[in-house]
């Protein structure tokens, strides 16, 4: 067999390997490419920096253990923004399996700032019912979680004594791995008239261009491109480290560039082979 | 009987008017209070023309008469309140108890203190031991402080409950009256600082297409909403215990914000203020009523009865002339095959209705579909494998399978075990359908309803085996996926088209026509919007179907 | 009999269909408060059909390993883990003779352990393989067969370069000075796939989903009026 027959024939064992390789080294030896941001994710950046120490955001974290490579680097970054500006976050989950990540997240993030539940922060968790719950907070974030994650009565908090509907509140951002966005946007979002922004796995991405482009979301952050690109303007704009979104970048951009320069060897190959046979029957 | 109230206050206010024009005032006219179409039935709006020239200082708030409510909604029921004093009684006697000996050790602490400084100065052998004493007096009062700071705690959070400030009724009113001056008027929170926006200029009804559309009457007239108000916070304002903290800032409160109650009465007033100057004017009584209907809905109400009949009509259409074209969809006519190579290699077909519950309508689609494959196999006599991951779409799945054997006079052949359960968790699914595929080889995979990130996983394993792959699904981003990977892929709108095509009953099919007549209609409205667009002209009637108003 | 099999549950369907449909209109609290309701049967529906799902899970794997069906020793695997993840969660006894907490809600009580160290890291490895399938699914599918394919193809690798930092690398190395033009990158792949996403994806995303919506609708009304039968498990 030659090299054409065994390139077209290539065990995928062999391509498996090879991706391996391509992630494990950028990620012990980075080469740090520099990265640029797109306007679709400044369209968030730029929205949540025009807010105003006191001002509150809701922040939805919809996704589970499976996307957090590509999604908790975003809730991080969004999260040290608003404490660095003093921006009340309130963070909650429609994913049974989501308040473990979130916890991680604006526990860490709030230690760092020293910033203190119920008074610059709320972490509600997860209430059963997605749309449902939704429209329950377009009426009332503490009758629909009438606790936080930790058993706090909401009612009671300092955060929620002037603040208390999605009207209220200055700015909406969901993280979603599934399909989360369009319920933000057509029951919180356009119901309250709040300006909302979405942040989803790179590969749902596409399906939010149509609300991009009729100004149902201010910006759009795909996947963990989306995620280093804020990871990027934050730190460039208040010195915040950057994250590990950063850190994979590398690692994604060495896959995709094997990923392209195999799909062009594939198809010379398969090309050559065309004429191969071509000439073959040619000769028959 | 309220319009001759607003008649009667026009003509005070144009009698009044030309005498107070010399005043800098601005002065509101024909106002009136309406009630605004809304969901929860707790708006109210106010409508007013000005006369006279409003500038920057100018001033408008809309104060709104609540003592009652207020006193209502922080009302304790009696077994409340006498719970709430138990504890707080019982957290009392506890406070009391250690803050004697609280004192006592911060006091002695203290003296040893005084005592240490001048040991270290003196530098007395004794020092260390003197320093011993003090840290093991710091250490108790630290002690005690901890455990009082825990009960103050416990304290104050049975004194606001959920639901209510800890004033009583009577000490709310009191507290209602003295904090607003002896007036039981508060401003409405969406209209306290109702200055001008940024332009200078006031929000007209013109402005509000969502409650008057597009080109209302007046269009000039100022409109506010009134949906809350805001009160100081009780909650803010210890007073019935002795060591309440003395941090309270009392020059500025902090406010909560009440909701209006729907189908309640409330008195309204309009405040107009520049500088010293104050103008009142009393608006009588509204009430926020719940609408039956949603306002906001007409455009979705036209369309969806306008689309729900034409395709009834296509379907009465069809009824008679049942001899329709419907274009080839190439997935649909490979179901065959598909079925038939399985036949051929006595392998299985794997058949998947999506990850979603049955609420949603391209699982419905799928079971449909399934429907008819099974018919098929029950002819062609292979094995249909079912994996589910909803246990309710499992139950409609084997009551469709088995229908479909029963009608096709192959009940024997039907296996209820093909079709189970698996797990509810995707990628617990997904590996376990990745793993029939690997072990039993199945010659035909069908991949319809909604997928998730599992798509490919299943897709790319399915091709590993080398099965013909019919792939159907409206999860968008999922598409490519099953493009690239599998045989057929029936995209959108054709997964929800294949049960009407595999059955060709012609009412079934008279909707798909249907649709395509919505779609066509579409389609113009796109045009002709666009081309409205494009030559600058104001249809604004257009643009108000498609709006949400 | 044949009433309750056939008509009965079109005549329900209508009815919910008609005024659940009426509902959305209607924003009153009763209307709301009927939501709610129905809602909860849909609950306790659900809940009576797990109890099936895991009494149908329990006896195709049962059957499997009675009979020896090739593979049997998976379905074993599948009992035996089902049966201790639903001992450790159910079984109020204590499991500290194993080092575990006596709480069983406690992340240190055996269920979460397992959920912890167990499971979660086997969906996040079924997660990752992802990866490798989409590396061999391109290299595998990614032909230029036809004019479409070429067009999947070329555009699939401008956005999978254009989405990462060496896109952004490729097009400032190749910035040229271009007169009154300014400066003009020449392989600028972020721009291309911009593009890509905000007219052509678009557009098309546009499409597909206003048909989809539609033949929703479609749907909708041959269920409510009793044309589309399939899913009762009823005939044509």
């Amino acid at each position: 067999m030659d090299f054409v027959e065994t390139i077209l024939n290539l065990d995928r064992r062999i391509i498996y390997t090879i991706v391996a390789l391509l992630v494990l080294i950028p990620l012990i030896k980075p080469f740090s490419l520099p990265i640029k941001p797109t306007p679709e994710v400044i369209g968030i950046f730029r929205e949540i920096d025009k807010l105003e120490a006191g001002d509150n955001i809701l922040i939805a974290a919809d996704f589970d253990p499976a996307s957090k490579p590509e999604l908790m680097p975003m809730l991080e970054a969004v999260l040290a923004h608003c404490f660095e500006r003093g921006i009340k976050p309130h963070v909650l989950t429609l994913w049974p399996s989501g308040p473990g990540l979130a916890q991680q997240a604006i526990e860490r993030q709030a230690e760092k700032y020293d910033k203190k539940s119920g008074i610059d922060y709320c972490f509600l968790g997860f209430r059963y019912g997605n749309v449902a719950v939704i429209l329950g907070i377009v009426s009332s974030i503490t009758d629909t979680f009438t606790t936080d994650y930790y058993g706090t009565p909401t009612r009671n908090m300092q955060i929620y004594q002037d603040v208390d509907a999605v009207r209220d509140m200055d700015y909406i951002l969901d993280i979603a791995a599934g399909a989360t966005v369009e319920g933000w946007v057509v029951y919180a979002a356009e119901k309250a008239g709040v300006k909302m922004g979405a942040s989803c796995t790179a590969v749902s991405a596409t399906a939010y261009y149509p609300l991009l482009q009729a100004d149902q979301i201010t910006g759009l952050s795909g996947g963990m491109k989306g995620s280093a690109e804020y990871e990027t303007l934050l730190s460039g704009k208040y010195g915040v480290p950057k994250g590990d979104a950063t850190k994979g970048m590398d690692a994604q951009s060495a896959v995709h560039v094997f990923i392209v320069l195999s799909i062009i060897l594939a198809n010379v190959c398969y090309f050559i082979s065309l004429k191969r046979e071509d000439e073959e029957r040619r000769r028959a | 009987m309220r319009s001759y109230v607003l008649l009667l206050g026009l003509l005070t206010f144009m009698l009044v008017v030309p005498g107070m024009a010399a005043a800098a005032l601005p002065v509101p006219t024909e106002i009136e209070v309406i009630d605004v179409p809304n969901d929860d039935g707790a708006s109210l709006g106010v409508l007013w023309f000005w006369r006279g020239e409003t500038s920057e200082d100018t001033r408008v708030t809309i104060e709104i008469e609540v003592a009652r409510d207020i006193i209502d909604e922080y009302a304790l029921t009696v077994d409340e309140a006498d719970k709430l004093q138990r504890e707080r009684e019982a957290l009392r006697g506890k406070l009391e108890s250690i803050l004697p000996a609280m004192y006592e050790a911060l006091q002695a602490a203290g003296e040893i203190q005084a005592r240490l400084q001048v040991a270290e100065a003196n530098k007395d052998p004794d020092t260390n031991q003197i320093r011993r004493e003090y840290w093991s007096r710091q250490r108790e009062y630290n002690r005690l402080h901890a455990q009082r700071e825990k009960l103050w705690e416990g304290f104050l959070s049975r004194t606001t409950t959920h639901k209510t400030g800890y004033l009583d009724r009577q000490q709310t009113a009191d507290y209602i009256v003295a904090t607003l001056n002896n007036s039981p008027w508060v401003a409405c929170s969406d209209v306290e600082d109702a200055k001008v926006d940024m332009d200078g200029n006031w929000p007209t009804k013109g402005e509000q297409t969502g409650y008057f559309g597009q080109d209302p009457p007046e269009a000039d007239k100022v409109f506010y909403k009134v949906s809350s108000f805001r009160v100081l916070n009780p909650a803010k304002f210890a007073g019935t215990f002795t060591d309440a903290p003395d941090d309270i800032d009392y020059s500025a409160p902090e406010k909560i914000q009440l909701k209006l109650h729907p189908n309640t009465a409330y008195n309204l007033r309009l405040v107009v203020s520049e500088g010293d100057e104050q103008a009142i004017y009393e608006l009588g009584g509204g009430t926020g009523r719940v609408n039956f209907f949603n306002v906001s809905l007409v455009n979705n109400l036209i369309f969806a009865v306008g689309f729900g009949i034409i395709i009834l009509v296509a379907i009465m259409l069809a009824r008679r002339n049942p001899n329709m074209f419907i274009r080839r969809i190439s997935g649909l006519e490979a179901v065959d095959e598909a079925i038939g190579r399985a036949t051929e290699m006595g392998k299985p077909v794997l058949y998947l209705c999506g990850l979603d519950p049955l609420s949603t309508l391209s699982t419905l689609a799928a079971i449909n579909i399934l429907g008819r494959v099974a018919r098929r196999i029950a002819d062609y006599d292979s094995d249909l494998v079912v994996p589910q991951r909803d246990p309710v779409v499992l139950t409609v799945a084997q009551e469709v399978v088995r229908e479909a054997y029963i009608d096709q006079g192959r009940p024997d052949a039907y296996k209820e075990d093909n079709i189970f359960f698996v797990t509810d968790d995707q990628f617990s699914f997904t590996a376990t359908t990745c793993a029939i595929m690997m072990r039993d080889k199945p010659a035909a995979n069908f991949f319809m309803g909604y997928y998730y990130a599992e798509s490919l996983l299943l897709a790319e394993t399915g091709a590993a085996t080398g099965a013909i792959q019919i792939a159907g699904t409206d999860a968008l981003h999922q598409l490519p996926f099953f493009i690239t990977t599998c045989d057929y892929t029936l995209i959108g709108e054709e997964l929800y088209a294949a049960s009407a095509y595999l059955s060709r009953e012609p009412l079934l099919l008279g909707s798909l026509k249907g649709q395509d007549l919505g779609k066509a209609l579409i389609m113009l409205l796109i045009v002709v919007q666009s081309l409205l667009f494009a030559i600058n002209a104001d249809w604004n009637w257009l643009k108000m179907l498609v709006e949400p108003l | 009999m044949l009433f309750f099999k056939r008509q009965w549950p079109i005549i329900i369907a209508f009815v919910m269909g008609i005024v659940m449909w009426a509902r959305f209109y209607i924003p009153t609290e009763q209307s709301q408060t009927l939501q709610d309701e129905f809602m909860r049967w849909a609950r306790i529906l659900f809940g009576f059909a797990a109890m099936l799902g895991i009494l149908s899970l329990l006896h195709h794997h049962w059957n499997k390993i009675k009979l020896k069906r090739p593979g049997f020793g998976f379905s074993v695997v599948t009992l035996v883990a089902f049966v201790i993840m639903a001992l450790t969660g159910l079984l109020p006894v204590s499991w500290t003779w194993l080092g575990f907490a006596d709480n069983l809600r406690s992340s240190n009580g055996p269920h979460m352990y397992l959920f912890e160290h167990m499971f979660v890291p086997m969906q996040a490895t079924m997660f990752s393989v992802l990866a490798f399938f989409i590396a061999s699914a391109a290299f595998r599918a990614f032909r230029a067969r036809s004019i479409e394919a070429t067009a999947l193809l070329i555009a699939g690798c401008v956005i999978m370069i254009g989405r990462v930092p060496v896109g952004d690398w490729l097009a400032s190395v190749t910035t040229v000075e271009m007169g009154s033009w300014g400066a003009r990158s020449l392989i600028n792949f972020p721009y291309v796939t911009d593009w890509l996403l905000n007219i052509p994806n678009a557009a098309a995303q546009r499409g597909i989903i206003l048909g989809v919506i539609l033949s929703q609708i479609a749907i909708s009304v041959r269920i409510i009026f009793g044309i589309e039968r399939t899913y009762m498990g009823g005939g044509d």
